[in-house]
């Protein structure tokens, strides 16, 4: 277990977690914002480092509650980006360089109707459901870290999981059964 | 292929971060550690800023039992009140949460002339410290007031939130120093803010930084993403128990009791050891020495230290004589003001349902400090005395934080028993308001069962939609969406 709290050693958690907390903001909302988020999460974190209870979690799941803070002024960009992305039509494919999060978001629904299905099946989901799914599907958390992350209990990850799962299907049923098929 | 191999499709891989964006992230840590440790000592308003559980004075039984009335449910062997829970429109004009009173005569005094000879009296009138009979803790308690701003954007109140605070600094190197914190009592700043609360619908629960689906969930350990109001004390916490390594922080250093008792009895070097790694880069030294030196004089340093102490300050330019004034407990003392204008204030929290945001976008803060006449602090206040235009601020006074200083003492006593405290998460780069965004509005609380807590402890609507929190099997509580009838 790292200790947090000297310098030194925040050096080696820095190393250790930053690229995966900037891999997670850059999958959400593209490396520009991820850049500026990943950079002001760990100093945050560097900051409040002697406020660290490994009794009360990971290091990892506490930098994740630091990254869904500092997400939360991104959250209505977000969700238009998806909004907007599940409305357009299908676009050519864009795989790399994508100049902006709706260009990026865009360039994912190129699939077709499916992906735009998805796409507002998250655009739809409550931010407190959206952000236990995104910690669990993108980040690879555990229920346990995710409560830890977000500070909620246990089981309320379990019951926002599962619901956030009954709204993709129901919302997104086209996605999903196309998606089965491949 | 399930719902979370799909959403990670649809999001596509994650690329790595550029070299130079970590390193430039990695060198910021390291170029902030300096001014870093500035922020502890003086910056108190600040630290205030993860808004915790807000308590409700014993006297509000009044506003606990009409929330009982209107229905939520206190089981039997509630001895305790209950932890949470939820205020609604029913409660209505009966709703009664008190309001805060300055005292006749409160330290709004008005600055005649240079503070020295009040600094200079409080030098000399310095007693005795505690220093000759060392025993296992030195305990420094306060009384923190916080006036926060809650309720809707549109129709804000202002609460008193009042916070015992202590600092038990052990006297062993490497024993375990606590900074503890208890949530007391919570009032309205005035009739009128009380007037808009009960407008709100007499809310006793505010979602908090982002959280704005959620209302307070009874169980969840990290109380900063909600903000239960309780009606009464809250127990104990212990902010950062066994990590801090410090039990003296003088500026920015940490130092045990044998080093505070080193400390050269010399005003000028003393103020350099406390600007030292202390005050942030560009920072005012004179609000800094004002916040902190109080807080050293408070420490078991020789009488001739905190006399030197007092003198740094006297020697400080424009600090005013406020003359003897009543400070917010009623208690009167000698008082020495500092005025100054600040850019981006009120670094409490703006409770929307939100995020935090700062409140104005200038201010001028009158700082004082009222002295006892045993030459020791008894009081800081923080005052705004000019606002932009079309700004407001309630409270008598301009009042909007305050500490008071009790004795403090040695003991061979422990600290209170602490609930262990959540990680905090923090949000220290401040969040620009989004347009609009606004949290659930909390209805009227529904339904009761039998049972040491509430079956359904709250109700939020947000866009239309409606939920319950209910408690649901294990003990667990979940947010139950209700169907429109």
């Amino acid at each position: 277990m790292l200790s947090a709290d000297d310098p030194d050693r925040f050096g080696e958690i820095f190393d250790r977690y930053f690229p995966e907390i900037h891999g997670y903001v850059a999958r959400r909302l593209g490396r520009d914002i991820a850049d500026d988020v990943a950079a002001d999460t760990f100093l945050a974190a560097f900051r409040a480092r002697r406020q660290f209870n490994p009794a009360r979690g990971t290091v990892r799941s506490w930098l994740y509650g630091i990254t869904t803070n500092h997400l939360s002024a991104y959250h209505r960009q977000e969700i238009r980006a998806c909004k907007a992305a599940a409305a357009s039509a299908a676009v050519p494919a864009r795989e790399t360089a994508a100049e902006s999060l709706a260009d990026q978001v865009a360039a994912r629904v190129d699939a077709g109707a499916a992906r735009r299905e998805l796409a507002g099946a998250l655009a739809g989901l409550p931010r407190g459901d959206r952000e236990v799914l995104l910690l669990v599907a993108l980040g690879g958390l555990t229920h346990a870290e995710v409560a830890a992350a977000l500070g909620i209990p246990y089981g309320t990850v379990g019951s926002r999981l599962n619901r956030a799962r009954r709204k993709l299907r129901s919302l997104a049923s086209v996605a999903l059964s196309i998606g089965q098929e491949a | 292929m399930d719902e979370l191999q799909q959403v990670r499709d649809f999001y596509g891989p994650a690329a790595a971060p550029d070299t130079a964006v970590t390193a430039r992230a990695k060198t910021r840590l390291f170029a902030d550690e300096a001014a870093a440790s500035a922020r502890r000592p003086g910056l108190r308003w600040e630290t205030r800023r993860r808004l915790v559980r807000i308590g409700v004075p014993a006297v509000a039984v009044g506003a606990a039992a009409a929330i009982v009335a209107a229905g939520l449910a206190q089981g039997p062997a509630a001895s305790a009140r209950p932890r949470v829970s939820a205020g609604g429109s029913s409660v209505g004009k009966s709703a009664s949460i008190g309001v805060f009173r300055l005292p006749a005569g409160g330290s709004v005094g008005t600055a005649s002339g240079s503070g020295k000879q009040i600094l200079l009296t409080a030098a000399h009138n310095v007693v005795g410290v505690p220093t000759t009979t060392p025993k296992s803790y030195y305990v420094t308690p306060r009384v923190v007031g916080n006036f926060v701003r809650l309720g809707p954007k549109n129709d804000p109140y202002q609460f008193l939130e009042t916070v015992n605070r202590a600092w038990w600094a052990a006297r062993a190197p490497h024993g375990t120093t606590s900074d503890m914190e208890q949530e007391v009592s919570l009032k309205a700043a005035t009739p009128a803010d009380e007037k808009a609360w009960q407008k709100n619908g007499a809310p006793t629960v505010w979602a908090y930084m982002g959280q704005s689906e959620d209302i307070a969930d009874p169980t969840s350990p990290d109380q900063s993403l909600n903000v239960p109001l309780s009606t009464g004390p809250e127990p104990w916490t212990a902010l950062g128990a066994g990590s801090l390594g410090q039990q003296f922080q003088v500026g920015g250093e940490d130092l045990s009791f044998s080093q505070l008792l080193r400390l050269p009895a010399d005003p000028a070097k003393l103020k350099k050891i406390i600007i030292d790694g202390g005050l942030p880069p560009g920072g005012n030294a004179v609000q800094y020495l004002l916040w902190t030196v109080p807080s050293v004089i408070e420490m078991p340093v020789t009488p001739a230290v905190r006399a030197a102490l007092w003198k740094v300050l006297a020697a400080l330019p424009g600090v005013q004589d406020q003359g003897t004034v009543t400070d917010v407990d009623g208690q009167q003392g000698q008082a020495i003001s500092y005025t100054a204008g600040y850019k981006d204030c009120a670094m409490q929290p703006y409770v929307s349902g939100s995020y935090p945001e700062y409140l104005f976008s200038s201010c001028t803060i009158k700082q004082t400090v009222v002295i006892g006449s045993d030459g020791m602090p008894m009081a800081e206040e923080l005052s705004y005395t000019k606002l932009p235009a079309g700004a407001d601020w309630t409270v008598p006074g301009g009042l909007f934080s305050y500490e008071t200083f009790q004795t403090p003492y040695w003991t061979n006593g422990n600290p209170p028993k602490a609930e262990t405290p959540p990680n905090p998460v923090p949000s220290s780069t401040p969040v620009p308001p989004s347009s609009g965004s606004t949290g659930g509005q909390l209805l009227p609380g529904g339904s009761s069962g039998a049972g040491t807590s509430p079956a359904v402890v709250g109700i939020v609507g947000k866009d239309g939609k409606v939920e319950i929190l209910k408690k649901g099997k294990n003990g667990v509580y979940e947010l139950v969406p209700v169907k429109k009838s």
